[in-house]
């Protein structure tokens, strides 16, 4: 009998075995105290099973997968934030959730994947802009972090036993390299560099430390408002003189820098100046851009971003205008400059030229008019081969005051 | 006469299904020039007929709002449908592109942005990215999602997707949600915003433009608008409204409830609306459209009595209609079409009477709605031919009816004034006297009509007397000025302050101020930043207990200096600002005596809303004059308050400063 028994139970058994997993997920509290008995990363998955159908996916397809589980190596929490609960699946579900608090978590938005080192630190999280929105790329970020946060555990643990080997160099050369993984910056960061390298012969504190341009600007400017500009300037100066910012804190710095000029009686020529250097030293950034415009708006000639106003036909205007915003690679084509006056009186021009490093290398009309307001003008220009970084220069003759804009435009 | 034969040549002979009642109506709405228009489209047929025969489409597209400029809308739904025939197949998607389609109708926005939108919506939804309230949306809701928040920029494709993709929340938080972005009046280069150049460096620099807002920040126009898209980008209806020198907005946080948000004024005007755009005018909306089967009852009833006056039969049409707002009284919509109706036809007083009676039992729990129609459309026809006294009455019919806030508290001061107007000036101090001794003892329109009777009749008025002497009379009280104000203000106050009407405390508080002598400030030394609780309200637990003096509340606010008393037990004294604020220090007078040890313990809170507080620390010690600090925190909110759960709590002062961040 008992051979007839295990006959029928045995491949009952084992298809017990082979079956997924139902609750792969814990929940927080179970979660925590498993990750940190196993030292082991804990990946909480906060989502919302009545109204985030998104988050719902991840929870059935990666957090109650088994396979996906065994792939991710880290233990797996989740949280049900509900959206309309009955007062009864409120409080089963706050139970559920007990131990977890939202300030603090790392929680912006739904859903996330927060991550946690063994002791409960926060080492990063996928969610927002960082998180696909199909499940099959989620897998694959998710997989990764996983393997990013175990990188941060190893080397957090190298890391201590530098420290306690007293080997500094080894210890801030792993620290950094911690850093340098796509998670959140350890909050003792910045105190175990300060440990480290008080004179900061890298210059990582430095890089890390900078405040966010918006922050460091608006002090600028606020300095510079109170009177305060040779403190600002001397400030920025400093800073700048240190080689270890990047290319994108620079362009902040110069802004700043640009800006507290600004604010600062005859100080326009370096403002000038520091505006446009954001510009130079990063282009593409948003500190560049905010720069190169700002001075166009202030300091600059005409442009194709401001159009030209008031200032640049006075009669001690400069006679040549200089046109400083055209795309900086100019294919072969047809193209044309279109003036168009919105207020104010006539233009004559001259001349105009598409310049590089200030020589005229194409040539476009000769004279042309431009009567006042809601008149235009269009100027073409023929390039026969590239130009990278042209400049257009229009010269002027007779001028009344105006105002207008200006359109860059490729016929053909 | 021409405009019943043009409507008899529009209804065709023989109309038996339903499809073709629903596409007659469309037929009248749009009229013969644009329906010939219509017909001459590429495609068109086709798109007809499939809308003939699709009664729920064709219910979504009459039944779930105004159908302004319908050839607009028509021509906007044929190319949707054009684009994808069996979009009608799809009931959310349909819904959703019906609603484009209205919204379409009521401005002048380009078709390619509000095809993207549909197509934003359309996409989001099949991705499964959407709130799941999205799926249940009635078209109606539908529509502020389609008309998108005031800055139109927050409301264009790449700004939902970014929004959708980073500000995803459970519904009822996006009322907080304008907080993702700072509250800045100048960008970090100085730039004001209220001028070009505060964003003009930024634009085009980050992901999208909602991204932009967060990083260099805004006032309240941007916290506003970027709160409202959140919402809308997520599925959830919402909308941004103008207030009095602010921008605010609601969202609909749950099935039924449109939740105010970053909001600080009742005076509030719906960038978003169907008919009437105050917020009683939205809370009548939603009462009006969630009932879909009174909505389609009384739509039947309606398309059936133009369907009868086309034809000739006048009195048919208009027992129709008198059955079709029998059938939905909250259909605003509809009365306005009746009373276009009664004019149409020439209608007497008597038939005015009785839509008047009609009205205020149908539609008459919505005061403001039932107000506007009453001054615009039924009175001036009404009261014509009446002497003061006739009017008079005719007026305090509805007057009667006023107990409560129905939609929410609303310029009802400009209604009694407009009553005056139409009475003769003896008449004036009997039509005041009447109106307060019918409203004075209302919760709700008490306060109202104190703060009213204040502005237009100082206490030193020759009216004063004569006038409160008889409000008073009425409602059993003294007749002696000072008195009579002390008795007013003792209940007005505390009922404004429940109301949170920051603007009636005011007027009765400053007026009532004249009730006892200011107080030193000796020892009350300033924070940095403004004295914001001096425009505020006193909230006061414990109401009517026998150690308060509410009639000296306002001045526990400021530097007049007051008097306040909770009952015992569980007390709270909290102090509703008039802006949201960033607060630097609150500093708090004790009342003098033994029993000063009271205010001990009692814990620090705020909040953003009224509703969900924090605590912020505790008042330590026993103290004259306690002094917190908050210059090197990042406290906000609209409301202080501080708590105990034992005993109670009275004080001379509490003054919040801070600085505005609305």
């Amino acid at each position: 009998m008992l051979h007839a028994l295990a006959t029928v139970m045995t491949p009952v058994c084992l298809a017990a075995l082979m079956q997924p997993g139902v609750k792969d997920s814990m929940a927080f509290g179970v979660g925590r105290q498993t990750a940190a008995e196993k030292d082991a990363v804990l990946l909480v998955l906060a989502h919302g099973s009545d109204w985030n159908t998104l988050g719902e996916r991840m929870f059935h397809e990666l957090w109650n997968d088994s396979d996906f589980a065994s792939a991710v190596g880290c233990v797996l929490a989740d949280v049900d934030v509900l959206q309309s609960p009955s007062a009864e699946s409120k409080q089963a579900n706050d139970a559920r959730n007990k131990g977890w608090v939202e300030k603090g978590s790392g929680l912006r938005t739904y859903p996330a994947i927060l991550a946690y080192a063994p002791d409960g630190t926060l080492i990063g999280s996928r969610q927002g802009a960082d998180l696909p929105r199909k499940v099959v790329e989620i897998r694959a970020v998710t997989l990764q972090l996983a393997a990013d946060c175990r990188k941060w555990v190893e080397l957090t643990a190298a890391t201590a036993k530098a420290k306690a080997g007293a080997d500094p160099t080894t210890e801030l050369t792993l620290l950094i390299q911690r850093d340098g993984l796509p998670l959140a910056r350890h909050p003792s960061l910045l105190e175990d560099l300060r440990r480290l390298d008080p004179d900061d012969a890298g210059g990582h504190l430095a890089r890390l430390s900078l405040p966010h341009w918006n922050t460091l600007v608006q002090q600028a400017t606020s300095q510079a408002q109170a009177g305060k500009g040779e403190e600002a300037e001397q400030r920025l100066l400093g800073l700048l003189a240190n080689t270890a910012y990047t290319r994108e804190q620079r362009a902040g710095l110069h802004l700043a820098l640009g800006s507290v000029y600004r604010r600062w009686a005859d100080h326009d020529e370096l403002a000038a100046k520091h505006m446009r250097t954001a510009s130079t030293v990063a282009p593409d950034s948003v500190c560049g851009i905010a720069g190169m415009r700002l001075y166009l708006r202030l300091y600059g000639g005409p442009s194709l971003f401001m159009g030209w106003e008031d200032r640049h036909t006075t009669d001690t205007a400069a006679a040549n205008w200089v046109i400083e915003d055209l795309p900086a690679e100019l294919e072969a084509g047809v193209y044309t400059l279109r003036l168009k006056c919105t207020r104010g009186g006539s233009l004559m021009l001259t001349g105009a030229a598409l310049c590089v490093d200030g020589k005229p290398i194409v040539l476009g009309p000769g004279e042309a008019e431009l009567a006042g307001k809601g008149s235009t003008l269009e100027l073409e220009f023929t390039l026969d081969k590239p130009l990278s970084n042209a400049t257009l220069q229009i010269i002027l003759g007779e001028r009344a005051k105006s105002r207008g804009e200006l359109t860059w435009t490729r016929l053909r | 006469m021409r405009t019943h034969l043009l409507l008899a040549l529009l209804v065709p002979l023989g109309i038996d299904s339903e499809g073709e009642r629903l596409m007659a109506d469309l037929h009248r709405q749009c009229g013969p020039t644009s329906w010939s228009n219509l017909q001459g489209i590429e495609g068109w047929e086709g798109f007809a007929s499939a809308l003939e025969r699709d009664g729920t489409w064709l219910r979504e597209l009459l039944d779930s709002g105004p159908v302004r400029q319908p050839e607009r809308v028509l021509m906007f739904l044929h190319d949707l449908w054009q684009a994808d025939p069996d979009l009608h197949h799809r009931p959310i998607d349909r819904s959703m592109a019906t609603a484009c389609a209205l919204a379409f109708g009521m401005n002048n926005v380009k078709t390619e942005v509000m095809r993207a939108r549909f197509d934003y919506y359309r996409d989001s939804h099949a991705a499964g990215l959407l709130n799941a309230c999205y799926a249940g949306l009635s078209t109606w809701e539908r529509r502020f999602l389609a008309r998108g928040s005031q800055w139109g920029f927050l409301s264009e494709a790449e700004s939902l997707t970014f929004l959708r993709d980073t500000i995803t929340w459970p519904r009822a938080q996006y009322t907080r949600a304008c907080w993702q972005a700072p509250y800045r009046s100048f960008n970090c280069l100085g730039d004001t915003v209220q001028g070009p150049e505060y964003y003009r460096p930024f634009r085009g620099s980050f992901a999208a433009a909602p991204q932009m807002v967060i990083t260099v920040g805004g006032v309240c126009g941007a916290l506003s608008n970027l709160g409202a898209s959140a919402a809308m980008a997520n599925g959830i209806p919402a909308a941004t409204m103008g207030e009095p020198g602010h921008c605010a907005y609601t969202v609909k946080v749950d099935e039924k409830t449109w939740q105010p948000a970053y909001s600080l004024s009742w005076k509030r005007s719906l960038h978003t609306s169907f008919y009437s755009n105050s917020w009683p005018g939205l809370m009548l909306t939603e009462a009006c459209y969630s009932d879909s089967a009174a909505m389609a009852k009384s739509g039947d009833l309606a398309r059936r009595a133009h369907a009868k006056e086309a034809a000739g039969d006048i009195e048919r049409a208009d027992w129709l209609w008198g059955q079709a707002l029998k059938a939905h009284g909250l259909n605003l919509d509809l009365w306005e079409q009746w009373a276009t109706f009664g004019e149409r036809t020439n209608q007497g007083p008597q038939w005015w009477r009785t839509f008047h009676d009609a009205l205020l039992l149908g539609l008459g729990e919505h005061e403001e709605p039932t107000w506007s129609v009453l001054s615009r459309r039924v009175y001036p026809k009404l009261i014509k031919g009446l002497d003061a006294s006739s009017r008079s009455r005719l007026f305090m019919d509805w007057v009667r009816r006023l107990k409560t806030w129905g939609g929410g508290r609303w310029n009802v001061e400009g209604a009694w004034a407009w009553m005056l107007k139409e009475v003769a000036i003896d008449q004036h101090a009997q039509l005041v006297r009447d109106i307060g001794g019918e409203v004075l003892s209302s919760s709700d329109f008490g306060p109202a009509y104190v703060s009213w009777l204040l502005t237009r009749y100082t206490p030193e008025s020759p009216e004063w007397d004569s006038i409160l002497a008889g409000v008073l009379k009425a409602s059993g009280a003294s007749d002696e000025a000072h008195a009579a104000l002390r008795q007013l203000a003792r209940k007005a106050l505390p009922d404004a302050a429940e109301r949170g009407d920051v603007g009636t405390f005011q007027t009765i508080g400053k007026a009532a101020a004249r009730l006892s002598q200011p107080q030193s400030m000796e020892g009350l030394e300033p924070f940095e930043g403004e004295l914001l609780s001096a425009g505020g309200l006193l909230h006061v637990s414990g109401r009517g207990n026998r150690w308060d003096s509410p009639e000296h509340h306002w001045g526990v606010l400021g530097e007049h200096g007051g008097a306040c008393h909770t009952d015992n037990g569980a007390s709270f004294i909290a102090v509703r600002l008039a802006h949201h604020a960033r607060l630097t220090g609150l500093v708090i007078q004790n009342r003098k005596g033994g029993n000063m040890w009271r205010a001990g313990g009692s814990r620090i809170e705020i909040s953003a809303d009224g509703k969900e507080w924090q605590q912020i620390g505790t008042l330590q010690g026993t103290k004259p004059i306690y002094r917190v600090d908050l210059t090197e925190t990042d406290h906000s909110g609209i409301w202080v308050r501080i708590v105990k759960d034992t005993n109670c709590l009275h004080l001379r002062r509490f003054l919040v400063y801070g600085q505005k961040r609305s």
